[in-house]
């Protein structure tokens, strides 16, 4: 008796570990699944405002979490301008002045290019792995798919900007379809939704990807996935200061 | 004369086929061009409203770019200004102020010099490049950049320009052969040679890049003109805020009484705030200065270097940009000298229109102590479109 008691107990304390555990693996499935061990895509993003939009389209290239390279096509004026992010730090190429400049860590949390995203949300998506905790919220449909719906809680000296995500995560093909972004009182600041699923560089995922800021309405950002191809072999020197200047 | 004559026909025939080469092509085509057509009015005020005179200047820009194999490129860019006006004629001999370069080759032309109309074109870069993992070798007329900061650049020794200068953020060119070599992911190192047509014109230095505790720190070394060059920068950060620096160092070749070494330091710092508020504050010291000042820099070449970016001792910065929305933003910069008070207020409203169009208000305003009374010097203000391609 005592030991089925202290066996309950053991199991008692370690379950929510386990299902820590699992809520983890499946967020980190799912991660995996749209960046692949390296990527690359063109992307067309549309910024939509009362009275007023406009569209960019950029190519992107990633390996692991901590190398990141975007490359602006349009419009004309931004064309040629790069962004490169290696681990923590980040960099913007502006070919019309000829000058590599090191960005303030405080411009993280802005917005990128006048857009719905922030800085932060182009390049530091692999904190949502290692900076939050993660756990199991009642299961959800989502566009007649089935769910997981996983809250991610930062963990206590974690900087980031958000004070709690929720996701929704297609059970059979793990795929992020919904993700709601709160800050550090609870409000709900940006909620994100995935639609169009289709083969994207072999793998089925959402082309479509919308951005809208709970606060502000008729505000919008689209995130459109032209192409995509993953696991091309990439040398880490691609993603150097040197390269900023010459990528195309 | 000959040779800018066949450059422009080239470039007139090779115009059609970069616009369908571009249209129906994915991949890069072996020929780009971009640029931008704009238009500026501007009108200054000498303390009174009523004592103006106004200019406008239509200016275009056209890049080439040629990617002749994976490896070997080329670039072509041509500024076309034509201005007429008012102010055109009150500086004397305008078109001749305007066409100048002290390099080896001759690449700009005076189309029309008249009184009040001037047009001018310069080709301010004409390069070819070569590279590849490790190298990257560039010899032409090109814009070699080694400053950090975004106001003043010690270590701008071969381009240092003339922030006020504002219609020009291209800068102009140099006739340089410039070899980097990436030693690995975290560093590089720079030569760059500018042969110069006296003997005491030639700039040649090297540049050693390194990444390391989170900071891009920079050494540079070498001969600059009159001068040997030793000097370093550095970009990082403390906590949320940019921290940048760069400060350079100039002992001349030959002691004259007429001669005395240079110091001269910059630093800066950034930072964004909540509701997209961005402020940078930044500062010179300049251990031989000039004091000479004029007031309305933007349409001379005026001397200025990386051993003189600004004629006073000590030169503060500051600015507060605001961005009211994606397409629009606010941007107000205040620069101070204790050297008889000097003032200069640069408001910016700056709008995009539409896609690719552009809309702009700037002011300058130069106050200083003169005579022992404390006034505006001169008011400039600039209205300006801009259509890109």
């Amino acid at each position: 008796m005592k030991k089925i008691f202290f066996l309950f107990f053991f199991h008692l304390l370690i379950l929510p570990f386990a299902f820590a555990q699992e809520a983890r693996e499946i967020v980190k499935k799912a991660d995996e699944k749209a960046k692949g061990k390296t990527s690359m895509a063109t992307i067309t993003i549309q910024t939509i405002r009362p009275g007023w939009t406009r569209e960019m389209s950029v190519k992107g290239w990633t390996k692991g979490n901590d190398l990141t390279l975007i490359l602006v096509l349009a419009p004309a004026k931004e064309k040629g301008v790069v962004y490169l992010k290696r681990k923590k730090e980040v960099w913007n190429w502006i070919p019309s002045i000829e000058r590599n400049i090191k960005m303030p860590p405080s411009m993280m949390s802005q917005s990128w290019m006048g857009t719905d995203f922030t800085n932060d949300d182009l390049v530091k998506e692999a904190s949502i792995l290692e900076d939050y905790n993660h756990s199991f919220l009642a299961e959800v449909t989502i566009d007649a798919r089935t769910c997981y719906k996983i809250q991610l809680l930062p963990k206590p000296k974690a900087a980031v900007v958000w004070g709690k995500i929720i996701m929704a995560i297609d059970k059979k093909d793990f795929m992020m379809l919904h993700v709601e972004y709160y800050d550090e009182d609870g409000v709900l600041i940006n909620t994100m939704h995935c639609t169009d699923i289709k083969m994207l560089g072999g793998r089925l995922l959402p082309a479509r990807m919308e951005m809208v800021p709970a606060n502000k309405k008729g505000n919008k950002t689209v995130l459109l996935y032209n192409s995509l191809v993953f696991d091309t072999p990439m040398d880490d020197s691609f993603f150097n200061i040197q390269n900023i200047t010459k990528v195309k | 004369m000959k040779f800018y004559k066949s450059i422009l026909t080239c470039i007139l025939c090779f115009i059609c086929t970069t616009f369908f080469a571009q249209k129906y092509s994915t991949k890069t085509p072996w020929i780009e061009l971009n640029g931008y057509i704009k238009d500026m009015q501007s009108t200054y005020f000498i303390q009174k409203i009523d004592s103006n005179a106004s200019m406008n200047l239509i200016h275009n820009r056209l890049n080439f770019k040629f990617t002749i194999s994976p490896k070997i490129s080329g670039r072509l860019e041509i500024r076309n200004r034509i201005f007429y006006g008012e102010q055109v004629k009150q500086i004397s001999d305008f078109g001749k102020a305007i066409n100048q370069y002290n390099g080896i080759l001759n690449l700009s032309h005076l189309w029309i010099n008249e009184k009040s109309f001037v047009a001018h074109s310069v080709i301010d870069r004409m390069l070819l490049q070569y590279a590849d993992e490790k190298w990257d070798i560039k010899i032409g007329r090109q814009r070699i950049n080694w400053g950090i900061n975004n106001i003043w650049n010690p270590n701008d020794i071969f381009n240092a320009y003339n922030f006020l200068d504002f219609d020009y953020e291209e800068r102009p060119g140099n006739d340089a052969i410039r070899i980097q070599r990436n030693l690995n992911n975290s560093s590089a190192l720079e030569l760059a040679y500018k042969p110069g047509k006296y003997k005491d014109d030639h700039t040649v230095a090297f540049l050693y890049k390194i990444n390391k505790w989170k900071y891009d720190f920079q050494f540079l070394g070498g001969m600059y003109q009159t001068d040997y060059v030793v000097g370093g920068g550095w970009a990082g950060n403390i906590k949320e805020a940019g921290f940048k620096g760069e400060l350079s160092y100039f002992i001349p070749k030959r002691n004259t009484l007429e001669t005395s070494d240079t110091f001269s330091i910059s630093i800066m710092a950034d930072q964004t705030f909540k509701n997209d508020w961005y402020v940078s504050l930044a500062g010179l010291y300049n251990s031989n200065p000039t004091n000479a000042f004029v007031s309305s820099g933007s349409f001379y070449n005026s001397n200025l270097s990386a051993k003189n970016l600004f004629p006073f001792r000590y030169n503060f910065y500051a600015t507060v940009l605001k961005t009211i929305s994606p397409i629009k933003s606010f941007n107000f910069s205040f620069i101070y000298s204790p050297e008889k008070n000097t003032v200069i207020l640069v408001p910016v409203y700056a709008w995009n229109v539409a896609t690719n169009f552009d809309l702009d208000f700037t002011a300058q305003s130069f106050f200083s102590e003169q005579n022992n009374t404390y006034q505006n010097l001169i008011t400039e203000i600039y209205i300006r479109g801009r259509w890109s391609f």
